[in-house]
């Protein structure tokens, strides 16, 4: 998480997805005018719980989203419009500007496939090297992401979570990314395996000034990961800024709420009865007029069922809260 | 695991320290009937379970072991924490608990009862009082029933309910104990949320008033606010209800947050287990320290010690001699780690904190 991150390279502006829900088809929106950008050697992390509209927005942003699902705004990378290509364009950028890391890195492997072959073919694809070549680069691909050179030719039911997950990473460099878009990189993986690959992406990020765009409900995993994060509730950012910022002084209750209710390391030593953990009441506000979070806010107050707040307090650090809290204490 | 081998000279010096409150009573016995706080409720002795297994259609079953010998005990109100990464062996070890899964060798002790020498007639009696709550509350409910009969389910099956209104009266109270809004009981799984589900999982447990619940990662599949309220809901109704738990999660975080006592399993054993603030402030296993060490911080903190080889795993068809955790082990010394198996040894006489290390970190 050191270095100075460069240009932007990935900007999303007033992001909006429709997608058609059972029984009746109606379109639902479920991300709601999402605004953020990634620079050049900068991790970038959206954080939310299910629902939040984090993958969707991932999903347009590669136009893989499902049938029947629209989607409205701007999306560029490095200056050219996504949205303005053609279907084979974006498939070159798929794979290749844009590389991508899977939660289940077992379900993108073929188990047909030796573990060189997946590299070997995503290497082919995307630069079209001849066999030897496209040996060559895929075995330097796997010594990077420090996959074990005996392991190449195991197959996917062979290999641990933890080596799947760097197989698919190699796999998603083979075309040399200037983005790499990981969706819940380590939610499946075992405690120690996810910090290897917290430490692989942080390395990769640094050493190709790589722009990282990083989908989690993981607070912790952001916290370490991460320059900025990008907050998101019912499909809306609700705060984004510096990571360290927004984890130590967040602005919207929801921010906060999120953080209190992971139990800290270490409150075990306290003797029974323990201190509780913070609870978010439930509450849907999804169809509300007003702000998103306010049936579940404990601070919210009339003026929040009126209108969704606008992101405010910027530049750096903004929150969509009528009622911010102040640093430390409550609204 | 249970191959034949000698134990080394100095073995019966480290011998396992028998565990404190046992009185097992000998099979058949007669149940004693008062618990005092310090008799242990749930005794497992030297759990051990292995499957065979086909490593090739064309190749001779081997032994997969799953379960290594574990032994630990359980007070009355008690939360044990077992924490462990996948396949090393915990979920068997709440299974073969309660008899789910049929143990290889060892024995379980509960309130006096011994689990393995019972018929599965007076097994059956037994059951109502101890009860699982499972990971997935996708999967765990019968799709086809209301949340009236899931939660019912044991009412049922244990006569426990004098009449259709008593059922109904008693599934709506507990409903109302685990936070579901009365409406529901007459909805089907489907139309609830995940912590609504676990919710209704945790109701059914509960329903038929056990004295032992086995949880097996209840909060994983859920989003973290949702863990949050079940999590507090769980040590609720424990005080209430005067549970003794055993907690099984890969969450660390969440186990040690409810657990008065931590175990870590590594390889199918125990490697480490005492007091939750002990075991979390000096971990003393090298492989608990890795587990902590490896945790993403929230302050951002990074790493100080070097990350473990994460493929340095044994395999659980060919258990290594000597210790499983040799070759990923920072303390290893060769010539007696990889040769010597240790056992669970208290790390100072009567501090409770066992062990299972040649070379056990210090502070």
């Amino acid at each position: 998480m050191t270095g100075r991150p460069g240009d932007d390279l990935l900007e999303v502006a007033d992001l909006t997805v429709e997608v058609p829900t059972p029984p009746l088809g109606d379109l639902a929106t479920v991300v709601d005018g999402v605004t953020f950008t990634v620079r050049r050697g900068e991790a970038v992390a959206l954080l939310g719980e299910s629902g939040a509209g984090k993958s969707m927005t991932t999903l347009a942003l590669l136009r893989l989203l499902p049938e029947g699902a629209r989607s409205r705004g701007r999306i560029a990378l490095g200056g050219t419009d996504l949205a303005a290509l053609d279907e084979r364009s974006m498939q070159r950028v798929r794979g290749g500007r844009i590389g991508l890391v899977f939660q289940e890195p077992g379900a993108a492997l073929d188990p047909m496939y030796s573990a060189l072959w997946h590299v070997v073919d995503a290497v082919k694809l995307a630069r079209s090297l001849g066999g030897r070549e496209a040996r060559e680069a895929a075995r330097a691909m796997l010594a990077r992401v420090g996959f074990p050179t005996d392991r190449h030719d195991a197959y996917p039911h062979e290999l641990s979570g933890g080596m799947k997950q760097r197989l698919m990473i190699a796999v998603a460099l083979a075309g040399e990314p200037e983005l790499l878009v990981a969706d819940e990189p380590t939610t499946a993986l075992d405690v120690i395996a996810a910090a290897h690959v917290r430490a692989l992406l942080d390395d990769l990020r640094r050493q190709r000034d790589l722009a990282l765009l990083v989908i989690s409900h993981d607070v912790a995993m952001v916290a370490e990961l991460a320059h900025r994060v990008v907050v998101m509730y019912a499909g809306q950012v609700v705060e984004q800024g510096p990571t360290r910022e927004v984890l130590d002084a967040p602005r919207h209750p929801y921010t906060r709420a999120l953080l209190d209710c992971l139990p800290s390391l270490g409150a075990g030593a306290e003797p029974r009865p323990r201190r509780r953990l913070a609870v978010i009441p439930q509450g849907d506000g999804s169809a509300a007029a007003g702000c998103r979070f306010a049936p579940r806010c404990a601070g919210s107050r009339a003026a929040c069922h009126d209108a969704v707040p606008p992101l405010a307090g910027g530049p750096e650090h903004e929150a969509r809260c009528l009622f911010p809290l102040e640093p430390g204490g409550s609204p | 695991m249970t191959s034949g081998r000698k134990p080394a000279e100095g073995d019966e010096a480290r011998q396992e320290v028998a565990e404190e409150p046992t009185p097992p009573t000998r099979s058949g016995e007669k149940p004693k009937a008062p618990r005092d706080a310090n008799q242990a409720l749930v005794y497992v002795q030297k759990l051990t379970k292995a499957y065979a297994v086909r490593p090739g259609l064309f190749r001779a079953p081997e032994l997969l072991h799953a379960l290594g010998g574990v032994s630990f005990y359980l007070r009355p109100r008690e939360t044990l924490g077992i924490v462990g990464e996948s396949g090393c062996g915990k979920s068997t070890l709440g299974r073969c608990i309660l008899r789910l899964v049929e143990p290889t060798l060892g024995r379980v002790i509960f309130d006096g009862h011994d689990l393995m020498a019972l018929s599965r007639g007076e097994l059956r009696k037994l059951r109502r009082r101890m009860q699982i709550v499972l990971q997935n509350p996708y999967t765990s409910l019968a799709p086809h029933l209301t949340v009236e009969d899931i939660v019912a389910e044991g009412l049922d099956v244990f006569g426990l309910a004098a009449s259709r209104h008593d059922r109904h009266e008693q599934v709506v109270g507990w409903c109302h104990r685990v936070g579901l809004a009365e409406d529901l009981v007459a909805r089907y799984p489907h139309e609830l949320s995940g912590g609504q589900r676990q919710r209704v999982a945790i109701a059914r447990a509960l329903a038929v008033r056990p004295d032992f619940l086995v949880l097996d990662e209840p909060t994983s599949a859920l989003d973290v606010s949702v863990q949050a309220q079940i999590v507090n809901l769980l040590q609720d109704l424990q005080a209430e209800l005067g549970l003794t738990q055993l907690f099984i999660s890969h969450d660390l975080r969440v186990v040690q947050h409810v657990s008065d006592r931590l175990g870590v399993m590594y390889f199918g054993k125990l490697v480490e287990l005492g007091r939750t603030d002990a075991v979390v402030r000096t971990p003393r296993h090298p492989y608990t320290r890795a587990l902590f060490e490896a945790l993403p911080s929230l302050e951002g903190k990074r790493r100080t010690l070097p990350l473990l080889d994460e493929a340095a795993n044994p395999s659980p068809l060919a258990p290594p001699g000597g210790c499983a955790f040799f070759k990923r082990c920072p303390n290893a010394e060769p010539g007696l780690c990889d040769i010597d198996e240790p056992t669970l040894t208290e790390t100072e006489p009567g501090s409770r904190h066992r062990v299972a290390c040649w070379h056990p970190c210090e502070d």
